[in-house]
């Protein structure tokens, strides 16, 4: 295993501090819906200032947060290997074959005798290619 | 900001998986040793631009460059596994590179990151978040070929050694200038010479160097170049186009080689072209690309009939990475 670089620390702070940021405010609008709450019978006005900002704290919180989650999904993974096949076909008689590619299999290569005539080396590998094209 | 410091996550991320795969398959073939310092001395190297002051004499610069980091690599790799079979060895180069790449974009985004973050110049963060999603896609793109290359399968840039494979088979090939084979065939009463890289390990080879030698040795009514082609937005992946001239990408020393020749020999050169995304390039040939190698094939049988005389020559070159074909 790679020991985590200084950067990859230095970007999981980061992230640590904006969640820490982000549950302090959240708590801070929690605090202001409910002093607002408390508040409703002597002064309306203030009430309800408290409350739209109560209120609109708890939505950047939750835009935040999930715009953290939505990057840490997808910088989570990086791209895995693909799935590849490799298409084998008998020069001698009918025979072919699809299965998953094998280290050290390339095109054109004699891979074995054919299971159905018994001719030494008339297997060829005719093609290698992906199981699903890629995206983008 | 923040988007850049995303990416510079996501960058780190697969600079960081390069090097992991990188470590496991030098490791691979050589347990005893650990390649950590190795990989990493590799992973810093790189190729100084030739001045270009005087231009005069600049292709011969590069292509002595080219040459010198391309027989480094190999020798670098060739010693750190010495067991490895020799298109291993060039599959691990080509990783190695891969690998480079990613670390290089990842330092550059970084520092220009830094550099903004410094002197709070609003351009120099625009910019920078301009080229982001592109530069992002490249190195996506740069992690499928990475596979493609750690493991050996044939990439969508390999199309053109593709179709030469396919005239070639089931004759056997003899080699003509560094990395680069030729078979000599009859196809359709005319006889045709086919160039293309020595498979199945990853390389490029020299095209130019070995139409150089053919040319030198014979008289040809027709030189024929296939290659791949990154498609614009829209286009459809695996359509062929025709063109005239050499289809052969690089910082061009190869295409300048054959230009050369052919224009002072005055041969008639085609070009066939397979569309494919940036990212079908570098990573493993789809069905699609697959079938479009086969019609190709066809297309370029059809080219030396309708333009060749019956008895005459023809050349054909398969170009790209024959990482995958023999």
């Amino acid at each position: 295993m790679i020991q985590m670089s200084e950067d990859t620390q230095r970007y999981s702070i980061n992230v640590s501090l904006l969640l820490f940021l982000l549950g302090f405010l959240l708590m801070l609008s929690i605090m202001l819906i409910f002093d607002g709450l408390m508040a409703y019978q002597a002064d309306t006005l203030r009430s309800i200032m408290e409350m739209v900002a109560g209120i609109a704290g708890i939505g950047f919180v939750g835009y935040n947060i999930r715009k953290v989650q939505l990057r840490f999904s997808s910088l989570g993974k990086p791209p895995s290997a693909p799935r590849v096949l490799t298409s084998e076909s008998c020069t001698k008689c009918d025979y072919s074959n699809v299965r998953p590619f094998k280290e050290g299999d390339y095109m054109y290569e004699k891979s074995g005798p054919c299971p159905k005539c018994n001719t030494q080396d008339s297997i060829v590998i005719k093609a290698i290619f992906l199981q699903s094209p890629p995206k983008g | 900001m923040r988007e850049i410091e995303f990416a510079l996550g996501r960058l780190l991320l697969m600079k960081e998986e390069a090097k992991k795969i990188t470590l496991e398959r030098f490791k691979k073939y050589n347990p005893q040793t650990d390649p950590t310092p190795f990989i990493e001395r590799m992973m810093d190297y790189f190729t100084l631009d030739p001045v270009s002051l005087d231009p005069a004499g600049i292709v011969q610069k590069w292509d002595h460059l080219v040459k010198i980091t391309d027989n480094r690599m190999r020798s670098e790799v060739e010693a750190a596994v010495a067991t490895a079979p020799v298109q291993n060895r060039r599959n691990l180069a080509m990783v190695l590179e891969i690998s480079s790449e990613l670390n290089f974009w990842y330092k550059m985004i970084k520092h220009y990151h830094i550099l903004g973050k410094k002197t709070g110049n609003p351009i120099l963060i625009f910019q920078l978040q301009a080229i982001l999603p592109d530069v992002l896609m490249q190195a996506d793109a740069r992690m499928g070929g990475l596979y493609a290359f750690a493991y050996g399968h044939p990439i969508g840039d390999g199309i053109g050694e593709l179709v030469a494979a396919q005239l070639i088979y089931p004759d056997e090939a003899y080699n003509i200038a560094q990395d680069m084979v030729c078979v000599e065939k009859e196809i359709q009463s005319r006889k045709v010479t086919i160039l293309k890289c020595e498979g199945p390990g990853g390389t490029v080879g020299y095209p130019g160097d070995a139409v150089q030698a053919v040319m030198n040795q014979k008289n040809f009514d027709l030189v024929v170049t296939i290659d791949a082609l990154v498609k614009l937005e829209g286009e459809k992946s695996g359509t062929m186009i025709e063109a005239t001239g050499a289809a052969i990408g690089g910082i061009g020393t190869e295409r300048y080689k054959i230009e050369e020749i052919v224009s002072k020999k005055q041969v008639t050169m085609y070009a066939v072209f397979i569309e494919m995304s940036y990212k079908e390039c570098i990573t493993p040939l789809t069905e699609t690309l697959f079938k479009s190698a086969e019609k190709a094939t066809e297309r370029v049988k059809q080219i030396i009939s309708e333009k060749v005389p019956v008895g005459g020559n023809a050349l054909v070159v398969g170009v790209g990475n024959t990482v995958g074909v023999k």
